[in-house]
């Protein structure tokens, strides 16, 4: 019979695995500290350097186990709106996908939403709380 | 494929602040039953779709009808639960598990008040401050920025909208737009106004399902379901295309293949018009125009009466309304009625070839996390 479709490396047949909840509710898992100030944390896989944000303890891809690091602060705004009606949070304010140098997206708040356009570059402010804000680059700060 | 819808019923779409899920759908419930010819204990099956019922809403439903000891089972998927229960009902049919089946779709949206639809907070996105018309404005922020339109095109699939649903007696909405009163109606989420997003609502849909063998003893018309394809969300971390919604285009491929027909064929289309962009936008992922062509298909007046198919006859949800678990199994009724020449005034002539389209959820990570898409055929 073709068993193409097992794979190997899991435990023994038989062999109990012991597993937990993910804590994935706790606010403190989406900041991470660097010299450089509070980035916001995503994870690497050190197999297939696979990205993830939020960070997630497996690779979605290989499910190797991951390294948590923060992800780059510059990036594309590719959408943006202002959000006058809402049932997740008070009103107005403008949320955005950044399309971060890293290669993740991420939706952040904008901040100044009427200097930014499409496509416009980006840096991501990260507050201790948590909050991030996309804030556009103008001039050379734009070129980097 | 080999299950046929033998009848179908709805409600208007509204508020019925003195309706439960019961009271909703009870009516449309036992006016498919009735219709379908089948006394209530040869009904095999029910699934219902709906998101915000709570616990066994197929069985509050069902209870009063004559309905008795036979499996209920409740969906949630969304925007594509009703959807999601009729592809159920179809593949217990086709597979020879059972020979009739009754579908519900009901959803009571006037319990939150007005606002946008309340999501699941536990997303990392919600958390963000994500809401679905802010989804859909970004992709109609992306949709204007690549493509020769303008927002005038966005609010004229609004005016289509409701000139269709002025005709739909079952229609929320029955009062006709301009393109002014449109872009001028409240902001929502820029580029997004009020008359571009669907309203909430309640509303509740049902349609009976039937093998082939209990079809021929019915002696009614009925509609072929000549292909039922459900897709879910696949993860990605990095970029997405937001104006290629990418379950909905494997969805309508699927149905279409299992079906036999090309999406040129068909003749009435009940699509996901949640908000005005998402017409267009899905206009090329079904396949009825080429990629790109959207604008140009849409201002040739090719997806209304006397255009190459017509698409939303009922008024789609920006007009007919959108009582999210309801939708799936509303459109089936449409195209059930223009398919059996049951659709009154606003009757699709000779329509043969019928497909329903919904899609939806807003979680992370995904374009969308559930899309259902059927092919419906005459007799």
């Amino acid at each position: 019979m073709c068993a193409e479709h097992l794979v190997d490396g899991g435990p023994a047949r038989g062999e109990a695995v012991t597993v937990t909840a993910i804590p994935d509710l706790a606010e403190s898992g989406d900041v991470v500290e660097t010299d450089a100030g509070l980035r916001q944390a995503g994870s690497r896989c050190p197999e297939c350097r696979a990205m993830a944000s939020p960070p997630v303890p497996r690779c979605v891809e290989c499910a190797a186990p991951t390294r948590r690091v923060p992800l780059a602060d510059r990036g594309t705004l590719y959408a943006f709106t202002t959000v006058r009606v809402s049932s997740s949070a008070q009103t107005p304010y403008t949320i955005g996908y950044v399309d971060l140098d890293d290669g993740v997206r991420v939706l952040t708040g904008v901040a100044d939403p009427e200097t930014a356009t499409v496509d416009c570059r980006v840096i991501v402010e990260v507050a201790a709380d948590g909050s991030r804000l996309a804030r556009p680059l103008t001039g050379e700060d734009a070129d980097q | 494929m080999t299950a046929y819808v033998v009848s179908g019923s709805m409600i208007r779409f509204g508020r019925y602040p003195d309706s439960g899920y019961a009271g909703l759908a009870t009516g449309p419930a036992r006016a498919a039953v009735t219709d379908s010819g089948l006394a209530p204990d040869r009904i095999e099956r029910v699934f219902c779709g709906h998101s915000f019922g709570g616990m066994l809403v197929g069985q509050r439903v069902v209870k009063s009808l004559g309905i008795r000891g036979i499996p209920v089972v409740n969906v949630e998927n969304a925007c594509s639960g009703g959807a999601t229960a009729l592809h159920q009902a179809v593949r217990a049919i086709a597979s020879g598990e059972c020979d009739s089946a009754l579908v519900i779709g009901v959803d009571k949206l006037s319990q939150f008040g007005g606002g946008t639809l309340p999501l699941v907070m536990e997303d990392p996105e919600v958390k963000q401050g994500m809401v679905m018309p802010a989804m859909y404005a970004m992709r109609a922020q992306r949709f204007l920025h690549e493509r020769a339109a303008d927002v005038r095109d966005l609010a004229a699939v609004a005016v289509k909208a409701h000139d269709h649903g002025a005709a739909n007696p079952y229609a929320q909405y029955r009062k006709r737009v301009t393109v002014e009163e449109v872009l001028t109606s409240r902001p929502i989420a820029d580029p997004l106004t009020l008359l571009q997003c669907c309203p909430t609502g309640d509303g509740a849909a049902a349609v009976v399902v039937v093998s082939e063998r209990l079809r021929r003893t019915l002696d009614r018309p009925t509609a072929w379901v000549a292909g039922s394809a459900l897709h879910s969300g696949a993860l990605s971390y990095g970029h997405r295309d937001m104006i290629r919604p990418v379950i909905s285009g494997d969805s309508a491929r699927d149905a279409l293949s299992e079906a036999g027909v090309g999406a040129d064929e068909l003749d009435v289309v009940e699509l996901h018009d949640a908000f005005t962009v998402a017409e267009l936008v899905y206009y090329e992922a079904l396949g009825l125009c080429g990629p790109g062509e959207a604008v140009d298909f849409f201002r040739r007046g090719d997806s209304t009466y006397g255009g190459q198919v017509v698409v939303n006859p009922s008024g789609g949800l920006l007009s007919k309304g959108h009582p999210v678990g309801a939708s799936g199994v509303a459109q089936v009724v449409e195209v059930f009625w223009h398919l059996t020449d049951q659709a009154g005034a606003r009757q699709v002539p000779s329509a043969a070839w019928a497909m329903t389209h919904v899609t939806g959820g807003g979680i992370a990570g995904l374009d969308h996390g559930s899309c259902a898409v059927h092919v419906f055929g005459r007799g």
